[in-house]
Order: C-alpha cells, then structure tokens, then sequence
C-alpha cells in the first residue's frame, strides 16, 4: 500500500454529471470514502475517481466545506453515539454554509453520508433537528412539505389511545 | 382623582366594562378576556373566539390562503423523506422525546421509521416534557386546549360556554357577560382609559358544569400579576397579584380568591387615609359581584390605619376605632353591609417585607370566600367562619384524594 507522503498534491473527482474537479488529496481526504479509494488504488495513479452518486454543484459544495474543515483533528469514532440526547449546538461557520435551500441540505446530507463524512454528517442531521424543533406535527409537515396521510379520525385515535386527549 | 368614581358598585361596572363581542359561545376559560394576563392558563390555550373574528379581515384570509396554494405546486416536493430509514433516525436521536412524538405523527411512513412503542410511556417519564408534547398538539387543534393539572387536551364540547341568547338579544341593555356572572374581577383601572377588561370572569355556566363534572375545577383557577401603574404617582411601583382557586364542596362551588395589593411603602407611616382610600380605589376588590368596592376600601382602611398596632385611632365610624380589643384584626370592622344575599365571607391579613416581623404592613391581602350554587340564601352559610372552614375541608378532602 503506497504511504501518502509519495502522492500527487491533487486528485481529480468526476461527479454524476460527468464533471471533472480537481481537488487538494489532503482535502479529499476529509472523506474516508475517497482516502480508501485513493489508498486502494495506490499513491501513483492519476485517475480520476468516479463519484457516481454526487452531482457537481453538491460536490463543490462539500469540498467547500472540506476545505474549511481540512485541518480538523479525525472524528473519534462512536464516543457519542450511544447517548440519547445529544447538543445540536452548530458552530458559526457551518451555520451559515447550511444557509441552503432544502434540497441542496437534503443533497449535502446524503453526499455527507456516501462519501463517509462523518462531521458534515452530523452538521447536517443537527441542521434538520434543529428545523424541527418546538414545531407542532402540523408546523413539521409545512416546514418540509409532508404529506399528513392520516385520516382526521386516525389522527384523533391516536390522541385517545395514547391518552394524550379527552372529550367528555 | 376627580375622573374615579366614589363607589364601584353593580351599575358601575355595566358602564365601564362594555365587551365587543358578538357570537354566543366564548372559550370557558375564566380569564377569556384579558389571555395575557393569567399565568394559570399560559400554555395551550384555546383563543376566545370572538377575538379571532374581531380580527381577521379578507385580506389575511388571503394572504393565509397564499402558502398552501404554492405547496400544492408539483416543484414542492418533500426532501426529508429521501433520505435512508438510517438518516431519518440519526436526525431523531438529536431530539427530545416529544419532539421525536411529533415528528413521527406528522406521516405514516415516519411513524413507522421513528416507531410508536415511546408514546405511550412519556407521560410517565417527564411532565414538563410530556405538557410541551401537548402544547405542540394543541397547535394544531386550535379548539382543544391543554389542561396542566389533568395533563390531557380538554375538547371542544368542554371548552366553551354559551351565552343566553335572550340575555345577548338586548347588547345595548345592561351587559350580557355581567348579567350571567356569578363572579367576577376587573383589571385594576389604569390611569384614564375609560375601559376596564375583565381578569376573571365566572358564569353560572362554569358553575354547573363544575358541579356536574362536566369541566375540571383547574380550568376555572385563575391567578395573575399586574403592574407598574406608570401613570398613577402613588401606585408607580405596587403591585395587584390575585389568585383565584374554586373548590367543589358538597355539590357546591366556594370561590375562593385572594387579591394581594402591594405598595412600595408602608402607606400608614407615610401616607393619610384619604391618599391610601384614593389609591386603592384603582383595584376592584369586594367580597361579591354585588357588593361596593366602597365597603372593602373602608375595610382596608380599618385595617391598616385602626389596628391594634396602630397608634392612629382618629375619630371614626368605625367599631375598631371605639373598642379595639373586642374586634379581631383581620375581620374587618364589622360595618360591612350587603345588599345582595350572597353567601360570602372575607379576610384581610398584612403584606409585610420579609424579615421585618414587627413593623407595619406595606400592603394588604384580601381573601375572600363565596358560595356559588344552590342554597347560597341559607342563613348558616353567611356566619363568620362557615365558609372558611368549609373550603378548608374541601382542599384538605382534594390533597387527601391526590395523594
């Protein structure tokens, strides 16, 4: 397996749209999918690698964010994951690169998630917690444009059955 | 003071509280008229809803029309549940357990991501968290309202009074809401504004739907907290807290209220009488409906000026002032007349700074007890004392039935 200090400076990505972004390794690296890859092919190569599943403008996106995060220290696996309530405090950066409309957070989300970045993962997620917070079912479902596909009587079994409504 | 009157009596009140209401059911909350200044009924409220009418014209029906118009555009389609079953439940574990509930009740397809076996257990785990969940749920069935004591959304059909409607046919008549009073408070009059809203304000409706069983008892507990009065010299920094707590007591309602009217000095050390009666003429303080806020103004001006720790004992009407031994403190000075025949019975005590056991009172807390329902003629009922003990019996009976 080739070490990293006889790698190329930069890699070449293509995204789903056949888009060619060529990137610093150390910054693509952020993302463990492609340090795999890159470690599987070897520290020659200069091919492009195919990112099938992220189109151009979610890709910019993301190395956007891997640029800014490329000198954080490697997320400590699994120290939280068991924890119920976790912070969904967002640090000042990342609040405003999720300024995004729903379908490029939606997107980044799960380019975050195939790519394996575990940080912007986890920005992500608490993004959307935190949309959803304090919101009422009703409030929820305008918010991100769900369908309510209870029935009125569904709706007013489950309050009954739950004992969370009475009508006497 | 020129612009107060010199009593407050029944007709008094048909004057200055004039409601601007035209429908015949109003919320049955007590405090419908005056939402933000009850802090027993902060969350989950139903809105009167005569107020939404008052309110709403074409235009913010439209403009409220707009959103769902453009949601039902084919480009507005929902991203959140694109994500994985993995994804939608990593986002959830960021959220409380109620937030997770409301989440899960917005579709089928979360419902069964999120899954429903938590529902039911929340209610035992945390109260303020499961009272948030309803707070929530009650947003969107605006004609429910959350009931903290009993945590569970009264319905609709427990949720309104109707007004008569041979007492609403005639609006231009004495005032429909104070004609089907049983008792009532009105905000402290502040300043010149010639309207008065009412803080508190029981039907005989409440009153047989509370005997009957029909609407829980804490629906009708009100207490609340108002000040500054800027434009009043006097009253710049008192305060006017009331707290009212009804009871059952032997298929009957005692009204119970205490009204606290606090100064920011001791008024009978600097203050004459004549200053402290102009002041407390701001509050509506009185034993029943019926009776005189002038009776109670006397009563307190008793109290503070003629007590035995007094050292003022000017010439007066008053019993106290003649025989200061043989009249309890906190009784009143026994002049006190009805006109009407309401059982009711009162108590004046001192408000006094904490730590300073001796010294004189810097304001006065008057508790007063009524018996509402049938029998409210019986003679037995208006001795001092019987009221009193009686409700002390009932909230002793409702602890005993709590624990």
């Amino acid at each position: 397996m080739a070490t990293s200090t006889e790698a190329p400076k930069t890699v070449t990505l293509t995204t789903s749209d056949n888009a060619d972004i060529q990137v610093e390794r150390e910054v693509a690296e952020r993302s463990i999918l492609i340090k795999n890859l890159l470690e599987d092919l070897g520290g020659d190569s200069n091919e492009a690698i195919p990112i099938p599943n992220v189109n151009e403008a979610v890709m910019k996106k993301v190395l956007e964010w891997c640029e800014q995060h490329r000198k954080d220290p490697p997320a400590s696996q699994d120290d939280d994951s068991d924890s119920r309530k976790k912070s969904t405090d967002i640090d000042e950066w990342d609040q405003k690169f999720m300024q995004v409309d729903q379908e490029m957070l939606f997107e980044i989300i799960l380019a975050a998630n195939y790519l394996d970045i575990k940080a912007l993962l986890d920005v992500g997620c608490k993004t959307v917690a935190n949309m959803i917070k304090g919101k009422s079912p009703d409030e929820i479902r305008k918010t991100f444009n769900i369908q309510n596909d209870f029935t009125p009587e569904e709706e007013d079994q489950i309050r009954r059955e739950n004992e969370w409504a009475e009508d006497r | 003071m020129s612009f107060l009157p010199a009593q407050m009596s029944f007709g008094d009140l048909r004057r200055v509280y004039r409601p601007s209401f035209s429908q015949r059911v109003i919320t049955i909350l007590p405090c419908a008229f005056s939402p933000e200044s009850c802090t027993a009924h902060r969350v989950g409220r139903n809105q009167p809803q005569w107020a939404k009418k008052e309110n709403a014209s074409i235009l913010t029906n439209w403009l409220e029309f707009i959103p769902s118009i453009l949601a039902t555009g084919k480009n507005r389609q929902c991203h959140l549940l694109s994500l994985p079953v993995e994804l939608l439940q990593e986002i959830a574990t960021y959220l409380p357990e109620y937030e997770r509930i409301a989440l899960a009740l917005t579709c089928k397809a979360l419902q069964a991501t999120l899954g429903s076996d938590s529902f039911p257990s929340l209610q035992k785990i945390d109260k303020n968290e499961f009272i948030s969940l309803l707070t929530a749920l009650q947003r969107d069935i605006p004609n429910y309202r959350v009931c903290c004591p009993c945590k569970t959304l009264h319905g609709p059909n427990n949720s309104a009074v109707a007004l008569p409607p041979n007492k609403l046919r005639r609006l231009s008549q004495p005032d429909p809401l104070l004609k089907c009073a049983a008792a009532c408070l009105l905000a402290p009059f502040h300043g010149l504004s010639p309207d008065r809203r009412l803080l508190y304000w029981l039907s005989h409706e409440h009153v047989q739907r509370a005997i009957n069983k029909r609407i829980c008892l804490s629906t009708l507990r009100c207490s609340g907290s108002n000040s500054p009065f800027s434009d009043v010299p006097g009253l710049h920094d008192a305060t006017f807290d009331f707290k009212i707590v009804p009871v059952l007591s032997r298929r009957n309602i005692i009204f119970h209220a205490s009204y606290d009217v606090r100064f920011a000095c001791t008024p009978s050390r600097w203050w004459s009488e004549g200053y402290v009666k102009s002041l407390v003429q701001y509050f509506d303080l009185r034993c029943c409906m019926h009776c005189s806020t002038d009776q109670m103004l006397d009563e307190i001006i008793c109290f503070l000026y003629h007590g035995r720790t007094s050292t003022q004992q000017e010439s007066n009407a008053c019993v106290r002032a003649r025989e200061p031994q043989n009249v309890p403190v906190d009784e009143g000075c026994g002049h006190h007349i009805h006109a009407c025949e309401c059982a009711t019975e009162y108590k004046i005590e001192a408000l006094k700074e904490p730590g300073q056991g001796q010294h004189a009172p810097i304001g006065v807390r008057i508790y007063v007890w009524q018996w509402l329902g049938h029998r409210s003629d019986d003679y037995v009922l208006r001795h001092r004392g019987v009221l009193r003990n009686l409700y002390e019996d009932a909230v002793l009976e409702l602890e005993w039935n709590a624990d």
